[in-house]
């Protein structure tokens, strides 16, 4: 069966509260991030794009644009294929369901819902994933039984290889997060000390909470070389056009999409992750 | 110092810091759920990361009472009394509690600093009587009452005090940075009572860190803004003591709900707290659950904590107290309607728990369905609905101890089905727990 892969990464915004607040917490209390001042309240959603409505970016921190790197057809690189930069998107507001443990422990978190889309060059491709229950109705996220759950569960990695592209991945010098966040609350420091910040007080005040929660260390740091692999096919409804007739077949949208991706190096002060993984488009 | 001289009185004394703990907890978690958290509410944005800061000190204070009451009950279990977990309901005057302060859920204000200092504040003071009988519980302040708990452990003959089971002890840390002291002994004992009293009121070369300290400094700081802002208002209009009904262990009275809504989301609120306090009760009683039902246990209960009991706080405090009380929000009464103990069998206990659960789920997912409901209510209601899955799971295999034939089969009428709808309980069992949950198919 002939396939296409399409290679995909960037940063994901994800402003969440952090354990002990609940997971809903608007504004950050007890945990180790924080709503600043001028933001809007946090929403634990994925926003893989900068234009994104929801998109709150801060200073210094990295530019959200999930897009595809590279095409292959059939294990055979296509480095000059149309697709190459299209946009990625997860739709219908997609988020960590941990749930201070609830449903899932820390590192653990599944993401729902899953419903990803890619677009450009005239190309849609566009797959949900469901979980069922055994009668085949869709079964509400918080119900789903963890045996049925699992294929969607995260492996958290730890381990050198692992941080060590996550480190790569978001520029962590010398892989020491420590360092990496000493440096960034310099620059806070120096922007916070700028004219143009230092008589502004809702820049100051949210810069002034950015610094002392970078003094912050444990989870805040750990979570940096930490990422989440998941591995599962899209299960669902697809939909897929191809206006300028560039793919070398027809999508098979009934079929299952396999799906590989890693989320991790959770930048909390920027509020940003990165995501690199792989999307498998079974052609006919 | 109180005199205690026995064992049927160090257990009332251990029994009436339970419920000091129990009682603070409540005043500082309602005090913290009043808080503003936004600038459409009327403060500035500088204002707004003073206000959390204080309210991240409140929520850390209630949670290291929290704690306390765990270390407290583990006191109790080890000189042979039962985990405590009744309390009065809310208010109560001053002569109910003798640190000359009233029990009593009130926003943050300057005046509910002073009065948590008051709580908090070192010096112990006053001697009383004793009697054959056990004597009167008189006491000033939290660390007293300590103190004399740890005098009686130094004093009474260990040879024989401690006759409660080694293993019946919970040594878990909670969350990140709570220390839970098991006791086995007069020194573990010394050690657990020394770990309250200084994370209490502190030390008198060092008072940083400690409950009190962090009351002194919070007070301060809201003088000194207000000093600079007299408008500023940290807290929302919130109604004093509010409550969904009178309660005959609270004649002082508190203050009516009148909003039909909100007083629906005020009792759901009380008895899913109630369900919290049931599951803490099961886990300190040590049953026949293996280890990792325990920990399921352990884990629903600071779920419930985090994932229910805190949210809908802060979400009374944005409704309306409706009524007689145009302006004014509600807020979390922490109200017992009935009796929290458990069942000593436990089948029974479980299945209360998971029969409440049930109801207290499809009860929030119906509040969420209402127009304008709040947005953190379905979450809330689904949080429930989980954690009753997650026991239920726990226990599909029975305990180890014995059989329990029935436990699964009783588990499945108030498991959901599949497909994730509730088998919906009779009527009556919604409005009044304590009826068998038998669903509307007749099963």
């Amino acid at each position: 069966m002939s396939a296409l892969n399409l290679a995909f990464e960037g940063f994901v915004q994800v402003r969440l509260a952090t354990d002990p607040d609940p997971a809903d917490e608007p504004r950050g209390v007890s945990g180790w991030t924080h709503a600043v001042a001028g933001e809007p309240d946090l929403d634990r959603v994925l926003v893989l794009h900068e234009d994104d409505p929801r998109r709150v970016a801060r200073s210094h921190g990295p530019w959200a644009d999930v897009t595809v790197r590279s095409v292959t057809m059939d294990g055979t690189a296509a480095s000059q294929h149309p697709l190459v930069g299209a946009r990625v998107d997860l739709l219908d507001a997609p988020k960590f369901e941990g749930r201070n443990w609830i449903i899932a422990s820390d590192g653990a978190e599944p993401i729902d819902p899953v419903h990803l889309r890619v677009s450009g060059a005239g190309v849609v491709l566009d797959k949900r994933d469901i979980v069922s229950g055994p009668d085949g109705a869709e079964i509400p996220f918080y119900r789903i039984p963890p045996d049925v759950l699992a294929r969607r569960m995260p492996q958290m990695q730890t381990d050198e290889t692992a941080r060590a592209e996550v480190f790569a991945a978001l520029g962590v010098p010398g892989g020491d997060p420590v360092a990496w966040r000493a440096e960034r609350k310099k620059t806070l420091l120096d922007e916070l000390r700028s004219p143009g910040v230092a008589h502004d007080v809702v820049q100051s005040t949210a810069l002034r909470t950015r610094i002392l929660d970078l003094d912050l260390g444990g989870p805040a740091v750990g979570t940096v070389g930490v990422r989440m692999l998941y591995r599962f096919a899209l299960h669902g409804p697809g939909t897929a056009s191809d206006a300028q007739g560039i793919l070398p077949g027809t999508p098979k949208v009934d079929d299952d999409w396999p799906l590989e991706f890693w989320v991790g190096g959770w930048d909390a002060d920027a509020f940003c992750m990165f995501m690199r993984g792989t999307l498998t488009v079974p052609l006919g | 110092m109180i005199e205690i001289n026995s064992r049927e009185e160090l257990i009332n004394a251990l029994a009436e810091a339970a419920e000091l703990e129990h009682g603070l907890l409540c005043q500082y978690v309602f005090a913290a759920s009043t808080l503003k958290q936004h600038v459409e509410e009327g403060v500035t944005w500088p204002q707004t990361e003073l206000i959390r800061g204080w309210k991240r000190a409140l929520l850390t204070v209630a949670r290291q009472e929290m704690a306390h009451l765990g270390t407290v009950c583990n006191l109790l279990t080890a000189v042979g009394g039962a985990p405590h977990f009744m309390r009065l309901n809310f208010p109560q005057s001053a002569s109910y509690f003798p640190a000359d302060a009233p029990f009593t859920l009130r926003p943050f204000s300057e005046a509910t600093l002073r009065r948590f200092m008051r709580f908090e504040e070192p010096e112990p003071q006053a001697i009383r009587a004793f009697a054959i009988a056990p004597g009167p519980i008189s006491y000033q302040h939290v660390g007293e009452l300590y103190r004399s708990i740890e005098h009686a452990f130094g004093s009474l003959d260990e040879r024989t005090l401690f006759i409660g089971p080694v293993a019946d002890q919970d040594d878990n840390e909670w969350s990140r940075g709570l220390h839970l002291w098991p006791v086995r002994d007069r020194a573990s004992a010394h050690k657990a009572i020394e770990f309250i009293i200084r994370e209490g009121e502190g030390i008198p070369q060092h008072r940083q860190g400690s409950h009190y300290q962090t009351f002194v400094d919070a007070h301060a700081a809201l003088v000194a803004e207000l000093a600079s802002d007299p408008s500023f208002a940290p807290a929302r209009p919130v109604a004093v003591d509010p409550v969904t009904r009178q309660h005959r262990d609270a004649p002082l009275g508190g203050t009516v709900i009148g909003d039909p809504r909100t007083r629906e989301v005020a009792e759901w609120f009380s008895v899913s707290y109630e369900t919290t306090l049931m599951m803490l009760g099961q886990f300190y009683s040590f049953g026949p659950e293996t280890p990792a039902q325990r920990e399921e246990l352990r884990q629903a209960a600071r779920e419930m904590m985090s994932g229910v009991v805190r949210p809908l706080a802060e979400v009374l405090t944005q409704l309306p107290m409706g009524g007689d009380h145009p302006g004014l929000n509600a807020g979390p009464g922490f109200e017992l309607y009935g009796d929290v103990h458990v069942s000593p069998h436990p089948e029974n206990a479980w299945y209360v728990i998971l029969e409440r659960l049930a109801v207290e789920s499809e009860q929030g997912l119906t509040l969420a369905m209402e127009p304008d409901a709040h947005p953190r209510i379905q979450l809330c209601a689904e949080n429930l609905g989980r954690i009753g899955d997650n026991l239920t799971r726990a226990i599909e295999g029975g305990f180890p101890t014995g059989p329990s034939p029935g436990l699964a089969r009783k588990a499945s009428l108030v498991r959901p089905a599949t497909d994730g709808r509730l088998q919906r309980p009779t009527r009556t069992a919604t409005a009044r727990y304590g009826t068998a949950a038998r669903t509307e198919n007749g099963s």
